[in-house]
């Protein structure tokens, strides 16, 4: 099975209040279903 | 229209992914003004994130480009698809040209499943990803 290339893992998203955090936070603890938005529309 | 309708009938089964001991995450590439806008909209629960740099998706080889977009024969059919389900274009915001997917990704890093638009309005079956979840 295919691992999250290191550069999409690290890379820096923002929350809502501004904070950044590395992409891969997000299934640190369990998996998750990411959707990625065309945009916000 | 297409971002409303994947956003929302992937939403619909957030009870599930949950029961099946998995977490939901929703990415943007417009500002978090126009995020925190949909996620009112539409009444997300789920996370919201935004990634106005486009880092995560060039990393994760999610499309972009006119022809990908509107510019195809299947986003025609597509649009036909969810104006009858009743969605409609919002004003545009964010990337206009890039396309997105959905990505399962276990704690371990391992892609559980991914779908990459090949046009707008190409969406992921939902019970495709549920079905990943079921081999977590």
């Amino acid at each position: 099975m295919s691992q999250v290339p290191e550069a999409a893992a690290r890379a820096v998203i923002r929350d809502l209040e501004g904070r950044g955090l590395e992409l891969r936070s997000l299934w640190r603890e369990r998996t998750v279903v990411l959707v990625f938005l065309r945009h916000f529309g | 229209m297409f971002c409303r309708e994947e956003a929302v009938q992937v939403h619909r089964e957030l009870t599930t992914i949950q029961e099946r001991g998995a977490g939901l995450a929703f990415i943007g590439n417009g500002n978090r003004h126009h995020a925190r806008a949909f996620a009112d909209g539409f009444e997300i629960e789920a996370p919201l994130y935004v990634d106005t740099e486009r880092a995560s998706y060039r990393a994760l080889e999610m499309r972009r480009g006119f022809r990908a977009t509107l510019g195809s024969r299947a986003s025609l059919s597509n649009m036909r698809r969810a104006l009858k389900a009743g969605f409609r274009q919002g004003l545009t915001r964010g990337d206009a040209w890039q396309l997105g997917g959905v990505v399962v990704v276990a704690p371990s890093g391992a892609v559980l499943y991914s779908h990459r638009s090949e046009a707008a309005g190409d969406k992921a079956p939902v019970a495709a990803i549920l079905a990943s979840l079921e081999r977590a």
